[in-house]
């Protein structure tokens, strides 16, 4: 038999291919609103305890993950339906490039909060844990949904499954980006496993890739020695720098990113501490 | 007991010197016209239980270091026992001791070979017999142990540094000449990947500053620039399945890339070419291997069609032939060699097949002459000689030739096949992209 958990999926799964269908065909129409009401007198946020899943991934086996070949293959009209026109753009091409992630944006509370924060930057969260990403699209289909008439809020605001460590080279083009976010990593404590971390010096020099000189590096956990270890190698890569206490106390996503998120919530209710670093992309040496 | 055929064969660039390995030893040949002579023979006399004795000796020291720290306290109570050796039962895999790689440097004056036991890279001076006795042929200069299995190597432009690419993903640089060793717990990777890392090479991009090239297990060829790395040139995209293979003939002064690995086609590229438009040529090859194909290239049942027919192949090598500008390549399990016309502007095209009476596992060229080893106990080494016919090339078999290196060789241990090195790995890279 399958679970309630499982049911409740399926039935979200439908509902969100229909809306998919729906929004690819009537883009940018004011009137699609009214129509999707009637089909679905109106789509509920999910309920996050059918999505749970266990926290870590193996990052090196071979995942079923749907990837682009390369950056101009890219279908970004089926993330951010709202900012393609199929009178003028080629299929899949948007009017404006992904310039934030969230590096495994987890339940989405951070790409919700930046959404809202910066209505004017696509900004796509990017998560490995399959049930998980589906909580974060639905969510997402649910908050563009129910958004008021007229107001088209949260069209900026995309999730893909992916593995971030493998393929962001195949989704974004050389210094696209100007925020990289890595929120409550997975810590990976044991030595053997370091290397699955999201932060080590070999995998600093594709986000340096993939990163705009200037662009900012955001990391924030709750665990010590992780957070340690990022500002080790940070610290230890020639093409960032640390920014000081003084911008970080300034700086508006920082307080996003300590306070918004699904996990940093969950480290104020425990008391916990939250270790912040930042890093700004520096310019390329001469080679 | 039957021999091992070849797993490496390696010509100098003046064509008198084969380095040939099979299991754990590397023979090394002089040639002179068609007639072949052994110089000279290293044995690999490391431990098949070199990995598994290393992780008891830290173990023991970790448990020495523990029991001090115990005694120092005091306390008597809680001593744990000491670790025991972790000898591999009747079921373990078995361990090979064998060469899982071969390279000269850009000079010739040096073979680098890659180990499996001790994940380490081999490195020999090479001296003509002339000046010594045959065990002075080979050299040892070192043994630099890595941290993860080694899995490509190549040299640095001016052949000061050896580049190792493992299993892991990183990149390594050591000095070649270099004899103090490293501790391998303590070296920094030049470069990573997510992914293992299956060939490296160097070049100069457009501009002349030397890179570094990398391909993966997931599709990537990557593109950095040496000695700093850390920044990124540039991917080449078009693969969708392993890269296996790249090379950089040298007729095309190193601004054309040819790669191959698990796709129905291979890829040639402009790689210094703007971004996105590196890629020149994609040449499908399925209608001139399927014919080759057999059971053994069947794939696991648990990813087989409704037929039971669904076949895989893979490029396993790719052998510029500078002479008349073509390369030759080598598909895994398959008993012919296929021959394609590379233009200076990078357009690949095909040429011909050479059929053979075995499954080539390994080729080499050097000149006029070309020589592949191939899984055959009687004729385990076949050369050609390439003569230029008018417009074409005639590729031709020389009957006869290189006896020695058919007769001088290493006997396999077992009659189980399984308990022997395996030959044909490539194919195993291929993703089956479960969950």
């Amino acid at each position: 038999m399958t679970s309630k958990r499982k049911q409740y999926r399926e039935h979200k799964e439908e509902e969100r291919q229909t809306l998919q269908k729906l929004e690819q065909k009537h883009v940018r129409i004011a009137k699609v609103d009214s129509q999707k009401r009637k089909m679905d007198a109106e789509i509920k946020m999910p309920r996050k305890r059918f999505y749970r899943q266990r926290a870590h991934s193996n990052p090196f086996s071979d995942h079923s993950l749907e990837y682009p070949m390369s950056p101009n293959q890219m279908d970004w009209a089926k993330l951010y339906p709202y900012y393609h026109d199929e009178k003028v753009m080629a299929p899949g091409k948007i009017s404006r490039e992904v310039q934030i992630t969230d590096i495994g944006c987890g339940f989405g509370g951070l790409t919700v909060a930046l959404a809202a924060e910066f209505s004017d930057t696509l900004i796509l969260g990017m998560e490995i844990r399959v049930q998980v990403t589906q909580y974060v699209e639905d969510r997402l289909l649910a908050l563009r949904e129910n958004s008021p008439p007229g107001q088209n809020v949260y069209q900026n605001a995309a999730v893909i499954r992916g593995n971030a460590m493998k393929f962001l080279p195949n989704f974004f083009h050389k210094g696209q980006l100007s925020k990289m976010f890595f929120c409550f990593p997975d810590p990976h404590f044991k030595q053997r496993k370091h290397k699955a971390r999201i932060v080590t010096t070999t995998l600093l020099s594709e986000y340096a890739y993939v990163l705009k000189e200037g662009g900012i590096i955001y990391t924030i956990t709750d665990v010590l020695d992780l957070h340690e270890w990022m500002v080790h190698h940070l610290d230890g890569h020639p093409l960032f720098q640390r920014l000081d206490k003084q911008w970080e106390d300034s700086d508006d996503c920082v307080r996003i990113m300590t306070n918004a998120t699904e996990e940093s919530k969950k480290v104020s209710r425990n008391n916990g501490s939250k270790y912040i670093a930042c890093y700004k992309r520096l310019p390329d040496p001469e080679i | 007991m039957p021999h091992y055929p070849y797993q490496h064969i390696l010509l100098n660039k003046r064509g008198d010197t084969l380095f040939a390995s099979a299991a754990n030893s590397v023979f090394v040949f002089s040639i002179s016209g068609t007639e072949a002579t052994l110089i000279s023979k290293w044995t690999d006399q490391i431990d098949p239980y070199y990995g598994i004795r290393k992780h008891h000796k830290d173990l023991m020291e970790k448990y020495e270091r523990e029991q001090r720290e115990l005694d120092e306290a005091g306390n008597n109570e809680k001593k744990q026992k000491a670790p025991k050796m972790p000898i591999p039962g009747p079921g373990a895999p078995p361990t090979f001791t064998y060469i899982r790689g071969m390279h000269l440097t850009r000079d010739d004056t040096h073979l680098i070979i890659l180990t499996d036991n001790d994940k380490a890279a081999v490195v020999f001076k090479v001296n003509p017999l002339e000046t010594g006795s045959p065990s002075s042929v080979l050299r040892l200069v070192k043994r630099q142990p890595f941290p993860k299995r080694p899995s490509a190597v190549t040299t640095s432009l001016d052949d000061k540094n050896i580049l190792v690419a493992d299993k892991f993903g990183d990149v390594y640089s050591v000095g070649l000449l270099d004899t103090e060793i490293q501790d391998e717990e303590k070296m920094q990777p030049l470069l990573g990947h997510v992914s293992m890392l299956t060939c490296i090479d160097s070049s100069v991009d457009e501009n002349g500053k030397e890179c570094v090239l990398t391909s993966d297990r997931d599709e990537h060829i990557r593109v950095s620039y040496y000695p700093k790395s850390y920044v990124i040139k540039k991917w080449l995209f078009g693969h969708k399945e392993f890269v296996s293979k790249f090379v950089l003939p040298s007729w095309s002064k190193g601004k054309v890339l040819v790669s191959g690995g698990g796709d129905n086609f291979i890829c040639s590229w402009l790689w210094q070419a703007k971004e996105g438009g590196e890629l020149v040529s994609q040449v499908s090859v399925d209608e001139l291997v399927k014919n080759y194909l057999g059971d053994k290239h069947l794939v696991p049942e648990k990813f087989q069609n409704e037929n039971h027919d669904f076949k895989e192949y893979c490029v396993s090598d790719i052998i510029p032939v500078d002479s008349c500008h073509k390369l030759a390549f080598i598909f895994e399990r398959v008993n012919a060699l296929f021959l394609f016309d590379l233009k200076d502007d990078g357009t690949l095209s095909y040429d011909k097949t050479v059929d053979t009476d075995a499954d080539i596992i390994s080729g080499t060229v050097s000149g006029d002459i070309l020589i592949l080893s191939v899984e055959s106990e009687e004729r385990p080494i076949v050369a050609y000689k390439i003569e230029k016919k008018g417009d074409t090339y005639d590729i031709r078999q020389i009957a006869g030739a290189f006896q020695a290196v058919s007769e001088n060789r290493v006997e396999v241990q077992s009659d189980d096949s399984k308990q022997n090195v395996p030959l044909f790995t490539v194919g195993g890279l291929r993703k089956r992209r479960e969950h």
